[in-house]
């Protein structure tokens, strides 16, 4: 176990009914890098991203062997409530999803709930996580309209604001730009620089060259397995694994 | 690795299509030289003319190869083995251009020799000039086959040219010290040789890129006379 190491993924199997996703995997993320995860559809990277905040438990008929390390301690141990890993462990998807409330109530919803905070104290950590999103200044003035009436760039990174508030340690990004445009995609990539001071932060995405942009370390998977996991730098330049070559450059039968 | 071929075909031809000019870039190159080279053996002015003109072509091309680079890589962003090869293939590109100036370089002098009798035999410029088409040809065979065991032969051979050349300008010297007549006919058989030296050099550089292509390690501004002496 590396001493950076905030997760570890010790020989992880995980299937969905009899059908095996993942074939010992065994990692290390480390803290306050950014790792994305790639592959080709299927590969389980996603399945694997959704294992570590336990996302996976609310689909049926699924099995995880092995064992992932948080801080030191089992996610999957039988006396862990997943609630309390997913405070710590926080997730933005794909799409963005923000709850149809106002953009003030869609940060403070799960503080609220979770926290027994003063009014000022809310207003604070809407600011605060409002502000670390990159989104306060363009919504400071309209925080009681509803979330649903921003662009899908400011929904994003609503959702990013939102998974903040909680004050994680982790952050779980699932392709979090596919649905934007490039100049979304690029406040989103600017924003992930930015909170990877404070956060670990493991991405998956398909845009490889987003990858190659915003991630320090790069794993790439391809039917369950982990094939290569690497400096990104070196993924993309001189890759140790030939099919990892095949799958970045394009030559992938 | 050649084997692999990308999901994309139009991706795919179009690096071939670098490659394939790559190595046409190479043989005029190549010819060049022997004809510059020709000219100043057989004391054909003409034909050293020719070489001067010609190099319009090797210009042209090497626009145009650099055009290809510069679009597959803001259109197909390369990485990887293509990566290394798209940046290899720009400075290769680059050397051979070099190259070719220093045919048009070695062909200006031959114009201005063949109007005086000739100094001496030539002996040592044709062997150099051997020399150096064969690491022309060499580290742009292997480019083609990813094969360093003659990238490597490549950098034997541009110590030789070296020694040569120091050996020619030594010669050199006593001629002008024994009559200053020569003078002149003697710098310009010193600046032909010179010109050779800096085509091994540039065909030494295309070797270098060949290593970076296949190994992802940059050997440049290695020393390779220090790896030969040890």
């Amino acid at each position: 176990m590396g001493v950076n190491a905030i997760i570890n993924v010790n020989d992880v199997n995980f299937y969905y009914g009899n059908f095996k996703a993942l074939t010992d995997i065994k990692m290390d993320f480390k803290k306050n890098l950014v790792t994305a995860l790639i592959g080709p559809s299927g590969c389980g990277k996603s399945t694997l991203l959704r294992l570590l905040n336990r996302m996976n438990d609310l689909i049926d008929g699924t099995k995880v062997e092995g064992e992932i390390l948080f801080a030191g301690q089992n996610i999957y141990a039988p006396d862990v409530d997943p609630v309390e890993i997913r405070k710590k462990i926080g997730m933005v998807f794909q799409k963005p999803n923000p709850f149809p409330k106002t953009i003030y109530n869609n940060i403070s919803y799960g503080p609220k709930l979770m926290w027994n905070l003063s009014k000022s104290d809310i207003d604070d950590l809407v600011e605060q996580s409002l502000k670390q999103a990159v989104l306060w200044d363009e919504v400071k003035d309209i925080l009681n309209k509803s979330a649903m009436n921003l662009s899908g760039g400011q929904q994003q990174r609503l959702c990013i604001a939102r998974a903040l508030a909680m004050k994680p340690d982790v952050l779980l990004m699932d392709e979090p730009t596919s649905a934007l445009d490039p100049i979304s995609t690029a406040k989103i990539e600017e924003l992930i620089d930015d909170l990877k001071k404070n956060y670990t932060i493991i991405i998956v995405t398909h845009n490889m060259q987003q990858a190659a942009r915003i991630s320090d370390e790069t794993a790439f998977f391809y039917i369950g397995k982990l094939i290569e996991y690497n400096k990104t730098g070196k993924i993309f330049t001189k890759p140790d694994v030939q099919h990892t070559e095949d799958y970045i450059t394009g030559r992938f039968g | 690795m050649e084997e692999r071929k990308h999901t994309s075909s139009h991706y795919e031809m179009e690096l071939r299509e670098v490659k394939n000019g790559l190595i046409y870039l190479g043989a005029l190159t190549e010819q060049a030289i022997q004809k510059a080279m020709k000219s100043l053996l057989e004391r054909n002015s003409e034909l050293a003319r020719k070489v001067i003109t010609d190099d319009a072509e090797i210009d042209k091309l090497d626009n145009e190869l650099e055009d290809r680079c510069v679009r597959i890589l803001a259109l197909r962003q390369p990485t990887a083995i293509d990566l290394r090869f798209i940046t290899t293939a720009i400075k290769i590109n680059g050397h051979m251009e070099r190259i070719g100036d220093m045919a048009v370089n070695i062909a200006e002098k031959a114009i201005m020799l063949n109007e005086e009798p000739q100094l001496k035999p030539y002996i040592d410029l044709p062997r150099m000039a051997e020399l150096v088409g064969e690491m022309i040809k060499y580290s742009l065979d292997a480019l083609v086959r990813n094969d360093l065991a003659l990238a490597e032969k490549v950098w034997q051979k541009e110590q030789i040219v070296d020694d040569l050349n120091e050996q020619i300008f030594r010669e050199l010297l006593t001629f002008m010290i024994e009559d200053p007549k020569v003078i002149h006919r003697a710098i310009l058989i010193m600046q032909i040789s010179k010109n050779l030296e800096r085509i091994a050099d540039h065909a030494k550089g295309v070797a270098d890129m060949v290593m970076y292509l296949v190994t992802g390690e940059s050997v440049r501004h290695q020393s390779s006379a220090g790896n030969l002496k040890n």
